[in-house]
């Protein structure tokens, strides 16, 4: 699936905000997002079409945006349906921990653009898969290609590990921001070992072996000391 | 805690003074009544006999004594052993011309005489002195007490009298806390409404100055956006201080504290303040974090969004402070077996004087701080809640810096 494919109802009484969050949505290639301004339509809309993600205000004029979620839950909806729920009061929090969301996540408001559409990216790769739709990344004079796990560099094609893949991927997907060596860890050793970070940076020194021109001063992989690592914005 | 312990001796001292002040005005009032009440004025036995003359069943009574009895109301007759009258003056006609028997005798000495209240008196010969009131009501009883009862009563009085009184501050004060806290909480539900209220706008005011940075090609306008996202986040950080200041101040347990992995925690905390943060800032900051290879990984047991907050609030005012940049490193170390968290600059610091008054033990915060205030005693307040000693100063780069230990 695509982005552009990927259906998201944002379901808020909030008409300004709900339009500012579509508008936020689309800039960045979820071209597919509706509105609901109460849960009488969204229940309409959800059962209409397929919807892919949602975005659930908890207070609306008609209704607790929980009561809803549970409401469609015992019906079966959500169990397939990934939520995001927008609290604007942090007593919810509690309430949200009792809903055992398992791989949903929630938003408080105020959000800031780019933290909406990290939650948003993430529950959506969790559930779903998404064909990016740039499958190769130029980094000066290398391309890697994510689709083959290769990088072209001066002519020459060099193969990447399954793990330097995974890897180069989570940092791709946060371009320009820092990942934690904590994240890359779990992201690399989903089984929770714990001391892996040696091993994380043979990983590291291969991956910039493979894509930076010298290795040493590397000019996209670059460092975080003490943090992580990020890959820059070109 | 030293305002509220002060501010409930003064109410424990204003009550027991009110009680004490009520049963003494009580008893002021009572003395009046008995003292002004005219009924209570009784001539004596000893008053009558001596004014009496003569005996043997031939008294006589002088004249200012006769009139005396009358103008109080009063009569008197006296009676021989066989319960004659012998001598009688102002006396009620019913009671003219009677001859009393023991029985008679045993009962007006105990109650009434005809329902006139009357006192008994012994004279010398054998005989009896009646000394009655008319028209006057008087209640009169006669008391039997066991002796031992009665100095039972006497020794367990200042007992019960104590109890009554702690019994009564105790009420009061349960009284006045429930009160306190109803508003209290009250307090805290209005700041978190207003909050409540000021997020929705604000998440609409924070998404389009975004959607204007993305869309416009004018770099005038940009600029602008930038400061309306600028100002935005910022009052959204002062929302957040507020309505964490208020639970913490008056809420209880509403913040739950779990085994937190401090060196992982810390790391995530600093690479969200550092990746939402725009270019233009990160190339003036350096962030420098510093975890103690023994401390990796390690739990502590803490409440993860006080301590967050704690961290933010000091990276912030940092940031605040020294405007043109600095480096602000974060260390956490062991130190003779305490973890030491330790959040510093290198900029330009604080004086002497806030120092000092940030760093008493009961500092309340003067509106002259500014915004200084809220962000640092909400760092305060978080150490506090979680037993942490915590200190700011003066760093040897001449920089703000705070630690806690713990």
């Amino acid at each position: 699936m695509e982005k552009k494919d990927c259906k998201i109802l944002i379901i808020d009484d909030e008409r300004e905000l709900a339009g500012v969050v579509a508008d936020i949505l689309k800039n960045e290639g979820y071209s597919n997002v509706e509105s609901a301004f109460s849960l009488k339509e969204a229940n309409e809309k959800i059962k209409k079409g397929q919807v892919h993600l949602i975005l659930l205000d908890v207070m609306l004029g008609d209704g607790n945006g929980f009561d809803f979620y549970e409401r469609l839950k015992n019906e079966g909806i959500f169990t397939k349906l990934p939520v995001i729920f927008l609290s604007a009061r942090d007593e919810d929090e509690s309430r949200l921990h009792g809903l055992g969301l398992g791989a949903d996540d929630y938003i408080t408001k105020p959000f800031l653009p780019k933290e909406l559409l990290l939650r948003i990216g993430a529950v959506i790769r969790r559930c779903y898969t998404i064909d990016e739709n740039i499958s190769e990344v130029i980094l000066g004079e290398s391309l890697v290609s994510l689709d083959g796990g290769t990088v072209r560099k001066n002519g020459e094609d060099i193969t990447l590990t399954a793990k330097e893949l995974t890897l180069f991927s989570v940092l791709y997907r946060n371009r320009g921001r820092i990942v934690t060596t904590d994240i890359l860890c779990e992201e690399l050793w989903p089984d929770g070992s714990y001391g892996l970070e040696n091993s994380l940076i043979v990983h590291m020194r291969h991956l910039r072996e493979k894509i930076e021109k010298n290795p040493s001063k590397p000019v996209f992989l670059k460092t975080v000391r003490g943090l992580g690592y990020k890959l820059e914005r070109a | 805690m030293r305002i509220r312990g002060e501010r409930r001796l003064q109410f424990i001292i204003i009550i027991l003074f009110c009680a004490i002040g009520i049963l003494f005005i009580d008893l002021i009032i009572y003395g009046i009544i008995e003292h002004e009440s005219s009924d209570v004025y009784k001539t004596s036995a000893g008053e009558i006999m001596n004014n009496m003359t003569g005996d043997k069943g031939n008294f006589s009574l002088s004249v200012e004594e006769s009139v005396k009895l009358h103008s109080n109301n009063e009569f008197a007759f006296i009676i021989d052993k066989e319960g004659k009258t012998v001598w009688s003056e102002n006396l009620p006609s019913v009671l003219k011309n009677r001859q009393y028997t023991l029985q008679d005798v045993a009962k007006f000495s105990r109650y009434y005489l005809e329902d006139y209240p009357v006192r008994t008196y012994v004279v010398d010969d054998g005989g009896l002195l009646i000394i009655g009131k008319l028209n006057s009501r008087i209640w009169k009883y006669t008391l039997e007490y066991d002796v031992n009862n009665l100095l039972l009563f006497i020794k367990i009085t200042p007992l019960v009298l104590s109890v009554n009184i702690i019994l009564l501050i105790f009420i009061s004060l349960k009284l006045y806390k429930a009160k306190q806290r109803r508003r209290e909480e009250e307090r805290v539900e209005w700041i978190a409404g207003v909050s409540h209220d000021i997020r929705t706008p604000l998440a609409i005011i924070l998404g389009n100055a975004q959607m204007i940075l993305n869309e416009s090609r004018d770099d005038r306008i940009k600029n602008k956006a930038e400061i309306i996202d600028k100002q935005g986040v910022r009052i959204r950080a002062l929302v957040e201080n507020l309505n964490l200041s208020s639970k913490l101040d008056f809420g209880t347990g509403r913040f739950i504290k779990k085994q937190v992995q401090m060196s992982v925690f810390i790391r995530k905390i600093l690479t969200n303040i550092i990746n939402t943060l725009d270019e233009d800032t990160v190339s003036k900051f350096e962030f420098d974090l510093n975890i103690e290879e023994s401390l990796q990984g390690k739990t502590f047991l803490i409440n993860e969004e006080l301590v967050e907050r704690a961290i933010i609030n000091l990276v912030n005012n940092s940031m605040k402070y020294n405007e043109e940049g600095c480096t602000i490193s974060i260390n956490l170390n062991e130190n003779n077996k305490n973890t030491v968290l330790e959040i510093k600059d290198n900029g330009q610091g604080a004086n002497r004087e806030f120092l000092q008054k940030i760093n008493k033990k009961s500092y309340a915060f003067e509106k002259s701080m500014g915004n200084h205030g809220l962000g640092l005693k909400i760092v305060k307040k978080v150490a506090g809640y979680h037993r942490w000693k915590i200190e700011f100063l003066k760093n040897e780069e001449g920089g703000f810096s705070c630690s806690m230990q713990w």
